[in-house]
This record gives structure tokens, sequence and C-alpha cells, in this order.
């Protein structure tokens, strides 16, 4: 019974990151109709800057969310203006080749820069834990989870109180009314990616704190991403903090009782099952 | 049959004697038969890939899990004594077998949707194979050296299998399938509503694209004695396939076979000089096809054709 509640909570505690992680894919998809394959570029990215900021100047990762936000928002709405502009009225599919072939070279860079080698990031509290009850949980998980849901918060508060938010919404909702009403939609574009990459790379920073950084972070991690969103309901922010715990539980799960090589097994069966389930939303 | 015409066998005749013609060139050293089995390999890869991703518009990133099927149901057959050429239809039809059971749900979605469920079953299947100790685990199969087929006999079975891979293409394309297949990619709607059963059309074709690439797949073990699931169901394996088709010209039948010689130029002497920045390379060789010449090689290279005939005639 213990055994199952630690998992449970432990599940819960991962879900919560893999729903912020996810959340960008959703945004931008919700927004310009791009399946963002550069989002597993983004994550590692973030992994790689937090690590290397705190490797270099001994910085916090959670601090280093301050560089890695205006940094992904950087990169994100370059890489929309330059590359994904010009696609715009392209199939899908072509913009998912596109955005393979930035993920690509990004990976490169990173092998080139830091080697292959698996890193990883220390701090004061990574190996503290609270006893609660029963039930030992890991502080920086819990603080993980905590800043993950301040994140969702901040963003659903931007989504509905501000001009950009709305302008947001309105794109993603009915791109010609939305330009017919007067919104900049190329503007909000560029915003929306932006604003995905921004949580992409902050996702790494948080993340840093309990995986270990290599360049194949961001492939392990785009594919859970697409599984919380495809199962949330792509820019549902309840939908997808929901998939996210539900994902986190699951593996959790699989991996104590099934084995722990199985755990990302998992996300791509759910993955699937739940794209053909929702095959109506597809068409 | 009838979309077979006597044109195509005697153009595909025309292929093998031709092949059989600079058959001593390739075989010089087992550097250049090595590089003959590699381009084989890949167009029989990339001409199955077409079927779908081509004449369908239908992305898979996830060929590599029909493409391992195919090399472990030859590998593990052939350590249990059966002759390799006997274990290519088991190869072709357990890789057209695994293919259906998931083309059938995950092709009635469409576009991107598609492309990501291909990942996750894929690389579900690459996971599994690591983990599957009665076939060697992650450390994968070593399959008996002494009885390698030899270089020339491993020439003629890739020379047959990718001549024929090429005419399955051309006879697709001109069948009421193909014809219904690329009139579902224009407009799905309208397809339907003249008639075109969309599910069971793209699951058939699949079916092949499936059988052909276990095909390339059980050719590989044959040749290379040696397979790892990180390689045989590996993402990278995927994507190659994509590279070449996008490369020589999608949704044509020559171009893959284009796609898959100059994939092969780029991979061997290219890319050999540049190890280190060979996934960046190829990021922006994706980049630059897509955002300059989407429509490939083989276009342009009719363009020289129709010219120079010009000048000719």
């Amino acid at each position: 019974m213990v055994d199952l509640l630690s998992v449970l909570a432990s599940g819960i505690l991962v879900g919560t990151v893999y729903a912020y992680m996810a959340y960008g894919l959703g945004l931008i998809y919700g927004v310009l109709r791009v399946v963002n394959l550069a989002h597993g570029a983004f994550l590692t990215l973030g992994v790689y800057v937090t690590w290397w900021l705190n490797a270099t100047f001994g910085m916090d990762p959670l601090v280093s969310i301050l560089i890695t936000v205006p940094l992904g928002f950087a990169l994100g709405a370059t890489v929309e203006r330059t590359l994904v502009f010009r696609l715009r009225d392209s199939p899908p599919v072509t913009t998912l080749l596109l955005l393979f072939g930035v993920w690509l070279i990004v990976r490169n860079a990173l092998y080139l820069i830091f080697g292959g080698a698996d890193r990883s990031l220390l701090t004061s509290y990574s190996l503290e834990s609270l006893a609660l009850g029963p039930l030992t949980l890991s502080i920086p998980r819990l603080i993980v989870s905590a800043f993950s849901l301040l994140g969702f918060v901040a963003l659903a508060l931007m989504l509905k109180r501000t001009w950009s938010g709305l302008a947001l919404r309105a794109v993603a909702q009915d791109r010609e009314a939305a330009a017919l009403s007067g919104v900049p939609v190329n503007r909000v574009w560029a915003v929306a990616f932006g604003i995905g990459s921004a949580l992409a790379m902050s996702a790494g920073s948080l993340m840093s704190l309990f995986y270990s950084v290599t360049p194949e972070f961001g492939a392990r991690f785009l594919l859970k991403s697409f599984c919380v969103v495809v199962l949330g309901g792509l820019t549902n922010i309840g939908g997808i903090l929901v998939a996210g715990i539900g994902l986190g539980i699951a593996e959790d799960l699989t991996a104590f009782y099934i084995h722990t090589g199985y755990r990302d097994v998992v996300s791509f069966l759910v993955l699937t099952a739940a794209l053909v389930m929702r095959r109506a939303d597809a068409d | 049959m009838s979309s077979f015409t006597r044109r195509h066998l005697l153009l595909g005749a025309g292929a093998l004697a031709g092949l059989a013609l600079v058959a001593p060139l390739l075989l010089a050293n087992p550097y250049s038969s090595r590089l003959a089995q590699l381009l084989f390999m890949n167009i029989l890869l990339a001409s199955a890939w077409n079927l779908v991703g081509g004449f369908a518009g239908q992305i898979s990133f996830g060929n590599a899990s029909l493409f391992g099927v195919g090399a472990y149901a030859t590998s593990m057959l052939w350590l249990a004594g059966v002759h390799p050429f006997l274990t290519m239809p088991a190869a072709a039809s357990l890789a057209a077998l695994y293919g259906v059971a998931w083309g059938w749900p995950c092709l009635r979605l469409r576009g991107p949707y598609f492309a990501i469920a291909t990942i996750g079953v894929a690389e579900a299947t690459r996971i599994v194979a690591n983990h599957i100790e009665a076939a060697g685990g992650a450390s994968g199969l070593t399959l008996p050296l002494e009885q390698d087929l030899g270089p020339v006999l491993l020439y003629a079975l890739g020379a047959v299998l990718a001549v024929a891979a090429v005419l399955v293409s051309a006879a697709v394309r001109r069948s009421r399938l193909g014809l219904g297949l690329i009139a579902l990619r224009e407009d799905a709607q309208a397809a339907a509503a003249s008639g075109v059963n969309v599910a069971r059309q793209q699951v058939t074709v699949f079916a092949i694209t499936a059988a052909l690439t276990g095909l390339a797949g059980s050719y590989y073990a044959v040749f290379t004695l040696y397979i790892v699931p990180e390689k045989v169901f590996g993402f990278d394996l995927s994507i190659s396939l994509v590279l070449m088709v996008l490369v020589g010209g999608i949704g044509t039948v020559m171009g893959p076979v284009l796609g898959a010689g100059i994939y092969l130029f780029l991979e061997q002497f290219v890319l050999a000089s540049l190890a280190d920045i060979h996934l960046a390379a190829f990021g922006a060789l994706l980049i630059f096809i897509i955002l300059l010449e989407p429509r490939g090689a083989a276009p342009r290279l009719a363009q020289l054709v129709r010219l120079i005939r010009k000048r000719v005639g």
C-alpha cells in the first residue's frame, strides 16, 4: 500500500512537469497549426544552457529560468520568422520535416560543443527529501512540480487577461476572422512560437534537476510531450495537466510493477492509442 | 496484373541485363560490392516508402519497425537452420502482418498525426526488441559467417529485389489502387465521394510497403551477418528513407531510385569526411530541399532529358 502510494505521489509530481514541458507544443499547434518537431531541440537547449550556467557560474537551475525564458522566446521567434513563416501555405507535413531539420542541426551542435557524455547537475538540495507520514518525497521533485504549476497559472492568466493572450486565442480559434478584425496574425504567430519555445527551454531548466543531460534528452521527451498534448487536447490547459499527471502515474506504475525498461514504451503506446481514438479531431 | 505492361517487363529485364553487365565492375573489391548491396537495399527501401509516403502522401517515420521485423525473421530462422533464401518469404509476410497490424488503425489518421503515430509505434518496437532476450536482447544476433552467400549471389539477389521493387512501384502507380491513393492525397473528401475506399486502399498499399521493407531488412541481415536492435529498428534508418525520397523526388517512380543513389553517394563520400557534423549536414540538406526544391531531383532530371532530346531531335 505504501509502495503504491509513493508510486502515485511520484507519478503526480513528474506528471505536472510533463504537462508543463508539453504545453508549448500544444500552444504552437493551436495557433499556427504546425507540429513543432524542434520542440525537442528547445527542451535539450534548455537543459544544456542550465547545466552550463551551473557548471560555470554555479547558478541555481531555478534562477536560470530567468535566462532560458527570454532566450527561448528569442530563438523560437527567430525560427518562426526565418523558416516556418516561408511555409505558411504548405501542407503541415512539410513544416514538420523542416523543423525536424532544425532539430538535427541543434542536436549535432550540442554533440560538437559538449560531447555525447551523460552529465548531471547537483545542487545543495538535489538529494534532500521530505518525509510525509509513510511517504518520502524528493525535494527537487516537489520544487519542480510547484514551479510547473506556477508556470501554468501565469500562462493561464496571460492568455485570459492580456491583449496578447486574447490575440493568441483569437488566431487559434479562427485565423481569418482574427485577421479581419485587425489582429496582426503574422506577429501573433511569431509570439506564439516564441512563447512555446520559451516554455520548452524553461521546462529544460526544471528537468535538469533530476534527469541526466545528454544531446538525446529531447528525443525522449519530445515524444512524451506529443503524448500529453494529444491526450489532453492540444490547447486545453486543464486537459494537458490531467494528461501529464496521467502519463506520469502510468509510467511509474509500469516501471514499478512490470519492468523499468518498459517505462518509455507506455508513453509511445498511449500516444498511438490516443491519436487513433482522437481521429475525429484529427481530420 | 493488367497494369504490369509488357513495356515495364521489358524495361525491368533491360535493367537486370544492364546490372549484370556492370557487375564485374562493382564486384571488383569488397568495398565496391558492399556499395552495390547498400544501393540495392536503399532502392528497395525508398521505393517501398514512396508507395505510401509519396503516392498517398502519408509520411511514415516508422518504417524501421518493418525493416527490423524482416531482419530478425531472417536471422532467427537462419540460425535455426533454414536456408537464407527460404527465410525471405517469411520475413516479407511477417513484416506485412506487422505493418497491417499497426497500419490499419494508424492510417485512419492523416498528415502530421499519422507521422507522429508512426514515431510512437517504431520507438515502442525498438525498446521492446531491446528487451527480448530470446532474440539476443540489446546485443543483437550474429549470423553464421561461414555460410556467407558470397558477393556474386548477394549482388544478383539485391539486383532482382531492387528491380522488382521499382516494377511494383510502377505497377501500383498505374493501377486503380495507385490512382485512388493519389486522388486521396489531393482531396480526401472528393476521393471518398467518388467511391475510393479510403482506409482499405491505404492499408493494402501499406501491406506492400511493409513486405518490401521487410525484404530489405532480410537482405540487410544476409549481407551484413550481424544485426542489433538500435540499428535495424533505429529512428535514423526511418529518417534516412524520408530523406532519400525527398532528395530524389517524392511521389514519382524513379525519384526514390535517384534519391537512393544520391543518398548513398552523400553518405559514403561527402559525410564520411564530415563525420562530426553529419547530423547537421542532413538537417541542412532537409531544410534546403524543403525550402528550395520541394519536388526533389527527379523533375529537374526529366527537364534535362527533355532538353537534350529536343537538341538532338
